[in-house]
């Protein structure tokens, strides 16, 4: 155990002190964050609503359409002036931002000039919009209800799941956005650290220390030892991703009022953790068995590649995840244990998931690791020395066979 | 305990016969050369001693006991093919190759200042491994194979890229290590630093043994019926003697005798010469390179091995 640790804490240290992994872990999610608030700054200032709206009606179309105080409230004030001077001075004073002067002649309204904007927010139109509507409307003289109908027919939108619960459509934008947020983030971490590992095991083939290695330890104390150390700089990863997306979060609670809004999704915490821990084991039984197969990193990125497509399979169809989290599609994946940690994330990030296929895809997931760290170590000790030389078919099937996976 | 013995082992990797039928024994405290051509089968004959395969028939058996985690500590392998860790610096690298063989690092640090001082290292622990000379690196893994004061060295090719003064220093160190009572088993292509070192050899031809003993038995199976003579004055014909062809060095010379004749019948033939002064008289044996040679393209000496 002791050369366990040894050699994690080798692995561990090597990495953490290089210049790349410090600018990779602290640097990216520190600039990707501050990208997206820089982002959503320049957005904010290009479509901020407009403080309020001025109007020259003299004809007296919207009288009775101007919406009451608490509707206002929600929308951009629209203010009276009985000319173009007076709005003009209200312009010049920046009491408001634009103002529209309506026809006179025309009571529907086709012509109206926008002064002081070359265009209005989306808030701004739509509040606009709103009483135009209500002032044709109100000439009909039908019951107030109507008016109310016709102006929001789809006011009263009940949004159900095909089970038929209720959801309510904010939240499950703010719980898609979290979903696939934390399953890039959980893509990271354990493909990072696989990563790692593959490349750490095939450099030493390729720089030959192995045979000195091998003759030190034990191929269980050189792979638990170095999946350990590597899976520690995934967790290392993780946290520092955390940490800058909790201290984001909690500066943009300060600023920016929507965040509120978005659901902290804490009891996925325990789940997530379950599935990192056994994707990492399993992806490190997968790199070691790769390592061991193939002759250069860059033939073992290739092939990694490969089974990393198959673990991302459900981020890149998570449309299907989002309208249907229990459909056929959804439920293979989150049971096919290398897309089973994101799939099943994205299911539990956006609905509930049944007990049973919960414990199976553990299950599953457990019994697939534990086999592949099996067969990767038989595989180990074989591959390791053939320098410049490929595992074949045959060559794998007899390291499965052998005893301690010496042949 | 015997070190290492290996008692005909065979071993096939697909459709190839590395090795057909080897057995040989390595006794305490002594250096043993392990000889043979490029691909012979030495180099898998060493990786079934340090169980990195098994072997398909035979047995060995590694102080005692079949090769295993348990005689890792007592190992200590200089490998052919060569390789550090090129991105750390020469003292981490060093320092956990150690800890590998469950060496502490303090004692692993205090070891290493020695052998470092000794083996003209000190003044680059702080460079990285990839920037050292071939040469540095090959004595820094020969430290590496021996920090841990192993009771089994395993050196294949020590010697190469290595200047003459840095193989005195590797060859010195050898010797220490087998007067201190540690087993070396050497690997080499270098016949004249066998003789040299070794007592006892094997050498594997096409994955069989062809030649076992000390090196000094097996230079006198090959001799011919021949001495090497050195004097002054004029040698006439001699009974018994075939030809006398000039040898290697100033004056002298190389007599081949008649089956008949033996070495003790030509020195008293010699000796009986009044204008020739014998100097030097030796059976003449055969370098260890020619034998080499000579096995390795196919002759055989009837009762070896």
């Amino acid at each position: 155990m002791r050369r366990l640790i040894w050699i994690a804490r080798h692995e561990y240290w090597h990495h953490v002190r290089r210049r790349g992994f410090l600018l990779a872990t602290l640097g990216l999610p520190i600039l990707v964050i501050g990208g997206i608030a820089v982002l959503i700054l320049v957005l904010a200032n290009t479509v901020r609503s407009e403080e309020a709206i001025g109007y020259i009606d003299e004809a007296g179309f919207l009288v009775g359409a101007i919406p009451s105080a608490e509707a206002e409230r929600t929308t951009v004030p629209l203010l009276a002036f009985p000319d173009a001077d007076a709005a003009q001075a209200a312009l010049d004073a920046e009491t408001i931002a634009a103002y529209v002067v309506l026809p006179t002649d025309d009571p529907l309204l086709r012509e109206v000039a926008l002064y002081g904007k070359e265009t209005l927010s989306p808030e701004g139109r739509r509040s606009l919009e709103a009483v135009l509507n209500r002032s044709l409307l109100v000439r009909e003289d039908p019951p107030h209800a109507v008016v109310d109908r016709a102006l929001d027919p789809l006011g009263a939108l009940e949004t159900r799941t095909l089970t038929g619960e209720v959801v309510r459509p904010e939240a499950q934008i703010d719980a898609v956005a979290v979903a696939i947020l934390g399953s890039l983030l959980f893509a990271l971490t354990v493909f990072s650290a696989a990563s790692y590992l593959l490349q750490a095991l095939v450099e030493e083939k390729e720089n030959r220390t192995m045979e000195i290695v091998t003759t030190s330890v034990t191929p269980w104390q050189l792979i638990g030892g170095k999946t350990l150390g590597l899976g520690l700089i995934g967790l290392t990863i993780a946290m520092a991703w955390f940490a800058v997306l909790t201290l984001a979060y909690v500066i943009g609670l300060t600023r920016f009022a929507p965040l509120r809004e978005v659901p902290l999704p804490l009891g996925l915490l325990g789940p997530a953790m379950l599935f990192l821990v056994l994707g990492f084991l399993l992806f490190a039984g997968i790199m070691v068995a790769i390592s061991a197969v193939v002759t250069t990193a860059q033939e073992g990125q290739q092939f990694a590649g490969v089974l990393t497509l198959a673990a991302v399979a459900p981020l890149m169809f998570n449309w299907l995840f989002f309208s249907n989290p229990d459909g056929p599609f959804a439920t293979t994946l989150s049971l096919f244990p290398p897309s089973a940690p994101i799939a099943m994330l994205l299911r539990l990030a956006v609905g509930t998931v049944p007990v049973w296929q919960l414990v199976l895809s553990v299950t599953l997931l457990t019994a697939t690791a534990l086999l592949t760290v099996w067969s990767a170590t038989r595989l180990f000790r074989q591959g390791m020395l053939r320098y410049g030389k490929r595992l074949h078919l045959r060559d794998i099937l007899g390291a499965l066979r052998a005893a301690g996976g010496r042949v | 305990m015997t070190p290492l013995v290996i008692d005909q082992i065979a071993k096939s990797f697909a459709q190839t016969v590395a090795v057909r039928d080897v057995s040989f024994q390595v006794n305490a405290g002594e250096i043993f050369a392990l000889l043979g051509p490029n691909g012979a089968g030495k180099t898998t004959t060493i990786r079934m001693a340090l169980d990195f395969f098994k072997p398909d028939h035979g047995e060995i058996r590694l102080f005692g006991e079949p090769p295993g985690a348990h005689t890792f500590d007592r190992i200590g392998y200089l490998p052919e093919e060569r390789g550090l860790y090129r991105n750390l610096n020469l003292l981490d690298c060093l320092v956990y190759l150690a800890g590998l063989k469950g060496l502490r690092t303090a004692e692993a640090r205090r070891r290493l200042q020695h052998w470092l001082e000794r083996f003209d290292l000190a003044a680059h622990t702080g460079k990285k491994v990839g920037d050292l000379s071939r040469g540095m690196q090959q004595k820094a893994q020969f430290i590496a194979a021996l920090v841990h004061e192993p009771d089994l060295l395993i050196v294949d090719e020590p010697f190469a890229a290595l200047d003459p003064v840095n193989t005195r220093l590797i060859k010195t160190v050898l010797v220490e290590l087998a007067a201190q009572g540690k087993t070396v088993i050497m690997s080499t292509h270098q016949m004249h630093l066998v003789e040299e070192l070794a007592e006892r050899m094997v050498m594997i031809n096409r994955g069989e043994v062809v030649l076992y003993g000390t090196v000094a038995d097996v230079r006198r199976q090959f001799a011919a019926n021949a001495v090497v003579v050195e004097g002054r004055g004029q040698l006439d014909c001699l009974p018994g003697v075939a030809a006398i062809e000039p040898a290697a060095g100033n004056d002298t010379l190389l007599l081949r005798l008649e089956e008949y004749v033996t070495p003790q019948e030509a020195l008293r033939s010699l000796v009986a010469q009044p204008a020739f002064t014998v100097e030097r008289f030796a059976v003449a044996v055969p370098s260890l390179d020619d034998i080499f040679v000579r096995v390795a393209s196919g002759e055989q000496m009837e009762g070896v091995a």
